[in-house]
């Protein structure tokens, strides 16, 4: 009798005792069994990857983040990372770190670094150490399309005193590219609709609106040559003023899609104000066609913020869900 | 005595017999951790006690966990409506069955199966001169009667609490594949989600904490018991609601300890 | 091996139990104590083993202060004394061997089959070898105070404290216990005490009464100089007329 309720008790500590290590190890998501190797990368920051979190090989879970720790000095972060011994690592391998999914949890991914050359890696001394770099997210996104949106603005000052027909013709195409750029963009967000719900749909507008607004730039630039001539360059420059303005306010409305309506609509406003002084200025006859015939350097800027934003969408493209992080948790 | 005095009367003796329970309690527990010294005589009676306090509850605490965890899984899908994945499911089944409810609602019940149990027999053994009749056989009470159930306290609480974890996690899975539309690798993906190996040990630092308290107030109830089977029904009623309040006082102090 | 009470007193909140009790018990001596229910006499045999601690005066067992011991000499002590329960005592969990056999599991010494030898002489000694087996609340309660005094007697004692032994049982059982007490003092040569108001069994085993009144010793002597006193409350009690001791008061 009391030898077996000792032996009953024995059973259900070590049951217990094993219930709580492998069921420990399992939630910890180590691999049982498995042979497991630690690689180690290095990063300028790491945003919110934590232990525990996955890294994958094309998409495939192949093991898990086991720490993350300041180097001595504080220049950079090492991350450890426990992953399968089997695992297939590239050659001349590098780490992203981006969101995993929109609610904070982060993985990092091994590509080979030819797939993305252009990020900025972060070399260790060490061969054994992988160069790793950190994708920025949302917030950092919606920063650089503001700057877009202010170099388009400065383009469409500059648009004013600056006009020729050559000019016109290649304006033309800059501002195709960049609604076909915005059409992907569009469309790219809208792949984005399921998991983003409501969010996106306030995304997608904004993205809807730059569309129209690149559009109607589109519109005015295919009048531009019998513009030139037929004087009618006050209308042509507020058409492209109120496009920029929009390119303007929808880059702040994209900025602020996470946090506030309202002050997009102040920043809306503000645009819309610097619209009305510009073209009041235009209509007191302020620049002439001559001096826009002899400025060159618009179309070099428009040129430049097209290839500025045929980058990001690259980045965007390759990285479609890694740019959305909304903090919800 | 004058009507104006009474209340002023009551709060005075109340404040006077706390402090004299305090002190009592305190007299009590020194005796118990000079009676761990003798091993000789609670080493023997240890895996009694562990039976009838760990692996008797088992069922009851399998029971209380089944359904907390069926129950969380159902209310945290109807909460995380559209805006969050239903994965979150397993997150929340997860963390608040290792971090609160497995050893919480465990304790409680328990507070009221084993600590009833012990005070109402140490209190029968007290009214009936047993535990007089232990000390003329050369026993120390306190060695052979507190020592292997707190011990076994100790020791159990953690490893009940353990099954429980397991069984809350494993019925809010089952209730997500069945009654969810959630498969088996998004409710572990929302599993591990945010786990950390540390929610294990809070938890079971946590209920071995419950598990002294918990037969310690069953312990000192019992044997402070007088009179009849009054008295006995008095002491077990203590027992369990000192013991329960200490839980819940408890799970305060570990929270703000170690979070 | 006597045991000397010195003006003990002993009190439960405003209760007086005792007050300045003084007695003398002497070697192989047993002594009977009586008195009122209620009267304190259960205190005194708790107080000798330290399960109460006196309020004053001093207990002295076989030339040791009682109230002076360790924990260790107390323990020591405890091993020499046999307690018998009012009610027994025994421990519902155990059958009647293992209560038994409680008391002899202290003693390091003793192998298991000592052990189950010693049970089974106790055993048989108060009549109750059959039901080694069974469990308290399967025996009788003339059965209980049996298995209580083999408990008592299995370690060998050298004093023995009898609380209430015969209270309320039937006249062959008394006989019986009586006469296991009587055996006890001849062939052990125990020191006893006996507390209790069934004032036949006191004449039967007593070499001395004492008589316990209100806190203090009324009368001490043999049972025939008990039977011969003048002293109205001693006689109130033994011949069961309270009206005499009214006259005292």
């Amino acid at each position: 009798m009391k030898r077996r309720s000792e032996v009953i008790v024995g059973v259900v500590i070590l049951l217990g005792a094993a219930l709580t290590f492998f069921g420990t190890l399992w939630l910890k998501g180590a691999a049982l069994g498995r042979e497991e190797v630690v690689l180690e990368a290095r990063f300028r920051e790491v945003g919110q990857l934590m232990e525990g979190n996955a890294v994958k090989v094309r998409g495939v879970p192949i093991g898990r983040v086991s720490e993350v720790v300041l180097e001595p000095g504080g220049d950079a972060v090492l991350v450890r990372m426990r992953v399968r011994a089997d695992a297939p690592i590239p050659q001349d391998a590098v780490v992203l770190l981006s969101p995993e999914s929109m609610f904070g949890d982060w993985q990092a991914e091994i590509h080979p670094r030819g797939r993305f050359p252009r990020y900025d890696y972060l070399e260790s001394l060490d061969p054994d150490v992988l160069p790793g770099y950190s994708l920025p997210d949302m917030s950092r996104l919606t920063a650089a399309l503001d700057r877009i949106a202010e170099n388009v603005a400065v383009v469409s000052d500059r648009f004013q005193i600056a006009f020729t027909e050559e000019t016109a013709v290649n304006i033309r195409e800059a501002v195709e590219n960049i609604q076909q750029v915005s059409e992907q963009l569009t469309n790219l967000i809208g792949a984005q609709e399921r998991t983003m719900h409501e969010l996106s749909a306030h995304l997608e507008g904004t993205m809807k609106a730059l569309g129209e607004a690149v559009q109607t730039v589109n519109r005015v630039s295919r009048h531009v040559e019998s513009a030139v001539a037929s004087g009618e360059l006050t209308s042509i420059v507020d058409n492209m003023e109120r496009a920029t303005a929009q390119i303007d306010s929808l880059s702040a409305a994209l900025l602020a899609a996470s946090r506030d309506l309202r002050s997009t609509m102040a920043r809306a406003d503000t645009a819309f104000h610097a619209l009305g002084s510009v073209m009041a200025g235009v209509e007191q006859g302020q620049g002439t066609l001559g001096r826009l015939v002899q400025d060159s350097t618009l179309y070099g800027d428009l040129v430049r913020t097209n290839t500025l934003l045929q980058s990001l969408l690259r980045d965007f493209q390759e990285n479609p869900r890694k740019y959305i992080n909304l903090r919800i948790f | 005595m004058h009507g104006w005095s009474a209340p002023l009367a009551w709060v005075g003796r109340s404040a006077m017999d706390l402090a004299a329970a305090f002190g009592r309690f305190g007299k009590f527990a020194a005796a118990a951790t000079r009676a761990a010294g003798d091993v000789a005589t609670w080493g023997r009676l240890v895996a009694v006690q562990m039976a009838r306090i760990g692996v008797d509850s088992l069922p009851l605490a399998l029971f209380i966990a089944a359904f907390t965890g069926i129950v969380m899984a159902l209310q945290a899908s109807y909460t995380f409506t559209g805006a969050i994945p239903l994965y979150f499911v397993g997150t929340l089944v997860g963390k608040t069955m290792i971090l609160e409810l497995g050893p919480v609602l465990t304790g409680l019940a328990l507070a009221g199966r084993v600590g009833a149990n012990i005070a109402a027999e140490i209190g029968t053994m007290k009214v009936t001169e047993q535990i007089d009749a232990l000390e003329t056989l050369a026993y120390n009470p306190m060695s052979y009667l507190v020592v292997p159930r707190l011990i076994a306290g100790i020791i159990m609480f953690p490893i009940v609490v353990a099954f429980a974890d397991a069984m809350g996690i494993v019925a809010g899975w089952i209730t997500a594949i069945n009654l969810l539309d959630l498969s088996t690798p998004e409710f572990v993906r929302g599993l591990r989600l945010f786990f950390a190996p540390f929610d294990v040990r809070y938890s079971l630092v946590k209920a071995a904490s419950f598990g002294l308290a918990v037969t310690a107030v069953g312990c000192f109830f019992g044997f402070s018991t007088r009179g009849g089977a009054e008295g006995v029904g008095q002491a077990t009623t203590r027992a369990v609601v000192v013991g329960s309040m200490l839980i819940l006082v408890l799970d305060a102090f570990w929270a703000v300890a170690l979070l | 091996m006597s045991i000397r009470i010195e003006g003990v007193s002993k009190s439960f909140g405003p209760k007086v139990v005792l007050d300045g009790f003084t007695l003398d018990v002497r070697d192989r001596e047993t002594m009977v104590v009586i008195g009122h229910s209620g009267s304190g006499k259960s205190v005194l045999l708790k107080l000798i083993v330290r399960l109460l601690e006196p309020d004053a005066g001093t207990i002295v067992v076989n030339g040791r202060r009682v109230g002076e011991l360790t924990r260790d000499e107390l323990v020591e002590l405890r091993r020499d004394v046999g307690f018998v329960f009012q009610f027994a005592a025994l421990f519902d969990s155990m059958t009647v061997a293992e209560n038994v056999a409680m008391g002899l599991r202290r003693i390091r010494e003793m192998t298991a089959d000592a052990i189950e030898e010693r049970v089974r002489e106790a055993l048989t000694l108060v009549g109750l070898s059959e039901y080694g087996s069974r469990y308290p609340a399967e025996l009788s309660g003339g059965q209980r105070k049996r298995a209580g005094l083999a408990r008592a007697i299995a370690t060998h004692p050298k004093y023995l404290l009898y609380d209430e032994p015969t209270t309320g049982l039937d006249p062959v059982t008394t006989a019986v216990i009586n006469r296991l007490i009587l055996k006890m003092r001849d062939e052990l040569g125990v020191t006893s005490i006996v507390v209790t108001h069934d004032l036949q069994s006191a004449y039967y085993i007593g070499d001395r009464i004492a008589m316990l009144y209100q806190g203090k010793v009324r009368f001490v002597g043999t049972p025939a100089e008990i039977q011969a006193v003048d002293d109205p409350v001693v006689r109130a009690f033994i011949e069961g007329r309270p009206e005499l001791a009214e006259e005292v008061a």
